[in-house]
């Protein structure tokens, strides 16, 4: 039962858009059940559990791939979900010259996905375009959940290839970013057993 | 150090909306502004694309230093990307799209911090 109202909360939040669409929302967690058929994931320290009805098929594009792919059970390629890593390094790098970061006092992969969320100021005109360049202020919805150490955001974007979850663990450098044509049960599913484990 | 010319930045402006049309994703939000955040990123791109594919020996690949918008224009523009594109994956474009398409955006925005591109 907990599993149907946490995903009917979320289905709700991810809706229509009656959510503003411009700001980040609070969002309840769906609760963790247990899946005997669904398939175990780990990605470094993030694990996942993939229901055989969203995800047919694990790809990886091996050595010097950029990432391993969610197939569907059709086997569309072009319906995928992507899962990569990123560490807050690349923000620095990207945003090192613009002062963004510093401005906004962001320090680690929580805070710029949080200030993210904010409603620019009208002399702000930075955040305005990051938030344009991550197609976050065309989003229908931007909610963010937590569960002990691990937090995701969730990006309903408008482009509906462009589904997204970024999930950051206190305290590691390193987030994780799925990015594909997710439909809200598979974020659902995605997001009930997530959990922080250890690289083993 | 000679400025890009304008042929050559509308041959790695049709070059990116060829790429994005490769990989089956649409290209929304640009501008279409091409600068030099926009080559590096860009070749970025192109380069995990053809590592990812395992594709080195089978397309040009970019030199190694600051991206140029001389090699984008004259060894993958006009009718070349479409004549390699074969021997890519869509799966690692698309892969390469979703990792750094928000780079491209924000160095269209003038906000990358990414290296320089050669000029010439």
């Amino acid at each position: 039962m907990g599993l149907i109202r946490g995903a009917w909360l979320l289905a709700a939040a991810l809706g229509t858009g009656a959510v503003d669409a411009a700001t980040l929302q609070l969002g309840e967690w769906p609760e963790m059940h247990e899946c005997q058929s669904c398939i175990p994931l780990q990605f470094r320290r993030l694990e996942l559990q993939l229901p055989r009805t969203e995800v047919g098929k694990i790809f990886s594009t091996g050595t010097g791939g950029l990432a391993i792919e969610l197939v569907p059970p059709t086997g569309d390629l072009k319906q995928s979900t992507a899962i990569f890593d990123r560490t807050q390094t690349h923000l620095r790098d990207l945003f090192g010259k613009s002062g963004f970061l510093r401005t906004h006092n962001i320090k680690t992969p929580r805070d710029y996905w949080d200030t993210l969320g904010k409603e620019p100021a009208t002399d702000d005109k930075l955040l305005r375009l990051v938030r344009k360049a991550e197609r976050i202020d065309s989003a229908s919805s931007y909610m963010r959940m937590s569960r002990g150490t691990l937090t995701a955001y969730v990006v309903q974007a408008a482009e509906p290839r462009d589904q997204r979850i970024y999930f950051v663990i206190d305290g590691d450098e390193t987030y994780y970013m799925l990015v594909g044509p997710m439909t809200p049960a598979l974020v659902n599913a995605i997001l009930a057993n997530a959990r922080v484990v250890e690289m083993p | 150090m000679a400025e890009p010319s304008l042929n050559d930045k509308e041959n790695v402006r049709r070059l990116i909306v060829d790429f994005y049309k490769f990989a089956a994703i649409e290209l929304s939000n640009w501008n279409g502004t091409v600068n030099d955040g926009v080559v590096s990123v860009f070749t970025t791109m192109y380069r995990e694309t053809v590592k990812c594919s395992k594709a080195f020996a089978l397309v040009p690949e970019p030199p190694m230093g600051p991206a140029s918008y001389f090699w984008l224009s004259t060894q993958l523009g006009g009718a070349s990307f479409k004549r390699i594109q074969g021997k890519l994956s869509q799966t690692c474009a698309r892969q390469a799209i979703s990792l750094y398409g928000t780079d491209l955006q924000l160095a269209a925005m003038g906000l990358s911090s990414l290296r320089s591109a050669k000029w010439a």
